[in-house]
């Protein structure tokens, strides 16, 4: 089954992506510097490994944790979406998917998403040999909600 | 479900393996710029220049290698190669034992008269604070890299005149209020931090402007 409680990590989690990514993003673009556990965020942060083409990394994990954050609420709200008229017929909104679809995204973009910050995280140890804790934590948040998204799938949709 | 779920999955590792592809390809060191400058020991420019920059700065500081990557190309276009502004680097280490080791590297590269050059190269070999970058070994795998007489660089290394001229330089820096890095001091006027590049302008203009 996919849970409550799969809902509120996911939800908690990405609201905690949007806060860290757009703190990041930020001090990035104001060129200030960053509060950090130990002193390597700002080596990274300044690194050319915070860009992809000219657009901070911190952006596009703006963008990622937003569009999770989007599709999770989507996601816990297909329940009441879908409510019943009278006693026979259901009405359905335009905003009802089926619930395999988005939960399927959800974890597609987070698998994504934590492998992309594990090669950030291999940079951070091997190449810059400095750690950015804010980057760490958002690697957490991230493999977080593609563990629990996984998770919520296998019982869900395929024991 | 479950072939369904095997396409998401190749999806997501494919969108990642794009994204590590383009950052890899962002991150390659960019093509070196050849702009015709004069250079001379540390200074950059010509000595007739009307405006003097001089920059304080650590070889291990993140923003004064996001200047000399940056800023600096700019000045060099704008202002250095048209004869209005000369730069002269001085040495502000301040980050750790390797910033002095990288410094007293430098100063032996300009004996040899390969100052800017060692500047570049260790500013793309910087890494973390202290984590071995410019350990007196790898100064002189980089000194061997830009073709320097190996014998004389590790002689230079080893003796204290130059620690010397860093110490003057921390003392000049001091003198003019310095107490990070980056720090310029444009006609007496002290910028601190790696500022947009019209700061820089702005400053420069109204030294330029007072000159006449």
């Amino acid at each position: 089954m996919w849970t409550s409680w799969h809902r509120r990590i996911l939800v908690i989690a990405s609201i905690l992506g949007v806060g860290i990514s757009a703190y990041l993003g930020y001090t990035k673009i104001s060129g200030s510097s960053l509060v950090c556990l130990g002193r390597g965020c700002d080596i990274v942060n300044s690194s050319p490994y915070a860009t992809v083409m000219g657009i901070p990394v911190a952006f596009l994990g703006l963008g990622m944790y937003l569009l999770l954050l989007l599709l999770a609420i989507w996601e816990g709200s297909l329940d009441r979406l879908r409510t019943a008229v009278g006693s026979s017929r259901s009405y359905i909104s335009p905003f009802t998917v089926h619930p395999f679809l988005l939960r399927a995204t959800i974890f597609a973009i987070a698998l994504a998403g934590t492998i992309y910050s594990a090669y950030l995280t291999a940079i951070e140890l091997f190449w810059l040999r400095a750690i950015c804790s804010w980057c760490v934590a958002s690697a957490v948040l991230v493999t977080l909600i593609a563990a629990t998204s996984a998770h919520g799938l296998f019982l869900g949709h395929l024991e | 479900m479950r072939r369904a779920l095997l396409f998401f999955v190749l999806g997501a590792v494919v969108v990642a393996a794009g994204l590590i592809g383009l950052s890899l390809y962002s991150a390659r060191p960019p093509e070196t710029e050849v702009i015709a400058v004069p250079t001379q020991g540390t200074t950059k420019g010509s000595p007739a220049a009307p405006v003097t920059i001089i920059e304080f700065a650590d070889f291990q500081c993140s923003h004064c290698a996001d200047f000399a990557s940056g800023t600096l190309k700019r000045l060099e276009r704008e202002y250095i190669a048209t004869g209005k502004v000369k730069l002269i680097f001085r040495h502000f280490p301040v980050l750790g034992q390797e910033s002095v080791w990288a410094a007293i590297g430098a100063e032996c590269a300009s004996q040899q008269g390969k100052f800017w050059a060692f500047h570049d190269l260790l500013f793309r070999a910087r890494k973390g604070v202290d984590s071995g970058a410019f350990r007196p070994a790898r100064l002189l795998t980089y000194a061997k890299e830009l073709g320097l007489d190996e014998e004389a660089f590790r002689a230079c290394l080893q003796g204290g005149q130059v620690a010397e001229k860093v110490r003057a330089d921390i003392q000049e820096g001091v003198k003019y209020g310095v107490e990070g890095t980056p720090s310029f001091v444009i006609q007496g006027r002290l910028i601190v931090g790696n500022q947009p590049y019209d700061v820089f302008k702005e400053a420069i203009e109204e030294a330029l402007s007072q000159s006449k």
